[in-house]
């Protein structure tokens, strides 16, 4: 593999953390958050900044990150998720964009619109593999466990999940907990992989592009967000060939496009795959081939 | 406060702008008992029990459960406390199988902590195991088990109202809400649901029911509230509402006395 795709590979695997947590807030949970590229920023800027200005090695960095993106996570869950779903919404969306001007704006510290250069290296691809591999396994066990079911059920039927004694406020802070713990750490492990920061890394555009990632793999798929963010990444990155170099924006788009009128609950509704699953689609072959034998 | 009352509503009051929904309801229900709540549409039936569950907040009044002020606590806090309910509209988990609709409703007796639930302690298994167990034999009480994997919205009508049910009493109540459980069940299953309550309440369910229903109402519950425009205007025995002056005129206008059309 060389040190281009190397690269791709790498960013693949950062932006596969973020939207990992953002499918357990949509996907999972049903809260839709048009400003989860917000919290990428804080991860990044605070991990960034706290490793140029105090000498922290970058993991510790990284944690700060992490914990400044929980925090400001629990701030706005708590002001608005008792809300109806649509607030929640517009309250995420504003948030995005405060935390990007608030960047640009103390420019003392955070280098403003001229971005932050000579960020501490640390991210190498090795690094964001192990990181990728144990989140998926912490969260498919989350998911197999009674809270992640809980936080199911909210998505399902709101109502009925109080009525059956689930503490719906507490499960959609955990949820919201999570996906900026994740979110938080991918803008972190991003900084310390580019070496310089932009406000402009953290706009609408690629809030909308965790969203998409999510439905477009499907909500309540956790193997569907990884297949469509690897999807994703590395598809306009193949389109970089030839005569579709210009045309590439153009070509994702539209494939984005023809993948949702094709599947509209996105490419695994919300299917996982598993030994169980495996072993299920094989039996139906047999089943098939042998004609019910 | 008698020791045998299980629910206690004292000058309950619901208003909503300048209507009144429910205005000044006193009702108790005994322990182990059928109660029956009826009235015409708009009467303020279904509001009572949103209430009761904490989903609606009173304008005034208190609600007791088992001697406890519940008024103010929230929904969640309600159903812990052993009052579980089903809606007139249903209202399942559609894309999950039945068999995780019961599961969730039986998650109150797992108590591991949220860290255990990431790593997947021995503890997390062994009680994912019971739960397992637990709602196995809930879905096995409704006849649901060989439906286990299919997904709740595909279930036929009848089959979902089954399952909301077996979904509340999974999470182990003493009162049971029922909000219109016949509603749209042919006369053969409006029956097999007659029964299937009655031998609820045999194992020591209190119950009480909202329907329309007649024939449901008057065989099945002990004692009956009628409902009209949100006041109390009858409570008694199903021969006491047959009779009630007020009762008739309110299901078919004033100076025409109906008891033969069935109620």
């Amino acid at each position: 593999m060389n040190s281009y795709w190397l690269g791709v590979s790498t960013l693949a695997g950062i932006y596969l953390i973020a939207t990992l947590g953002v499918s357990i807030l949509t996907g999972f949970t049903g809260l839709f958050s048009m400003g989860h590229a917000g919290f990428m920023c804080i991860g990044a800027y605070v991990s960034a900044l706290s490793t140029n200005f105090f000498g922290v090695p970058f993991y510790i960095g990284l944690i700060f990150g992490v914990i400044a993106a929980v925090l400001v996570g629990m701030l706005v869950g708590f002001s608005t998720l008792k809300l109806r779903g649509d607030y929640f919404v517009i309250t995420t969306l504003a948030l995005g964009e405060i935390v990007k001007l608030v960047v640009e704006n103390f420019a003392n510290v955070t280098g403003g619109a001229k971005g932050l250069p000579d960020v501490v290296a640390g991210t190498t691809f090795k690094i964001v593999l192990v990181l990728d591999i144990i989140i998926i396994i912490l969260l498919v066990n989350f998911l197999k466990s009674k809270h992640g079911r809980n936080c199911i059920a909210i998505r399902e039927e709101e109502l009925a999940a109080k009525v059956i004694g689930i503490d719906v406020m507490k499960y959609k802070m955990i949820a919201m907990s999570i996906s900026c713990a994740l979110t938080g750490l991918s803008g972190g492990l991003l900084a310390h992989y580019m070496h310089y920061l932009h406000p402009v890394m953290f706009n609408m555009v690629k809030s909308n592009e965790l969203i998409v990632m999510v439905i477009l793999g499907g909500q309540g798929s956790l193997i569907g967000t990884v297949v469509s963010t690897i999807f994703l990444v590395f598809l306009p990155e193949i389109l970089r060939v030839g005569s579709a170099q210009e045309w590439r924006m153009f070509l994702y788009g539209v494939l984005v496009v023809i993948v949702i009128i094709a599947r509209p609950s996105g490419l695994f509704g919300n299917r996982e795959i598993n030994l169980k699953t495996i072993k299920n689609f094989f039996k139906n072959i047999r089943l098939k081939t042998l004609g019910g034998n | 406060m008698h020791d045998n009352i299980i629910l206690s509503l004292k000058e309950l009051t619901k208003q909503f702008g300048g209507i009144i929904a429910v205005s000044n309801i006193n009702l108790d229900v005994e322990k182990e008992d059928i109660f029956g709540v009826i009235g015409p549409n708009g009467a303020g039936k279904t509001t009572i029990f949103n209430l009761i569950t904490g989903i609606y907040a009173p304008t005034s009044g208190k609600i007791y459960f088992n001697g406890e002020d519940i008024t103010k606590y929230k929904t969640h806090i309600i159903s812990q406390k052993g009052i579980a309910r089903t809606f007139q509209n249903i209202r399942l988990f559609n894309n999950l199988s039945s068999y995780d609709n019961i599961l969730i409703a039986c998650h109150d007796s797992a108590k591991y902590d949220l860290a255990s639930g990431f790593l997947r302690t021995r503890e997390c298994k062994k009680q994912e195991k019971e739960l397992a167990i637990e709602a196995k034999r809930a879905l096995n009480s409704v006849g649901l088990l060989e439906k286990e994997n299919i997904k709740a919205s595909s279930l036929p009508y009848g089959e979902q109202r089954k399952l909301e049910l077996a979904r509340a009493i999974a999470t182990k109540p003493n009162l049971l809400l029922l909000d219109e459980p016949a509603a749209g069940m042919n006369p053969n299953e409006t029956k097999a649901l007659m029964e299937f309550i009655k031998k609820l309440n045999k194992d020591g369910y209190t119950i009480a029911v909202i329907e329309h229903d007649m024939k449901f109402v008057m065989n099945t519950c002990n004692r009956i509230l009628v409902l009209s425009f949100g006041k109390k205007i009858c409570e008694g025995n199903p021969e006491h509402v047959k009779s009630d002056k007020e009762v008739n005129e309110a299901y078919f206008g004033k100076g025409i006395l109906v008891r033969e059309a069935g109620l």
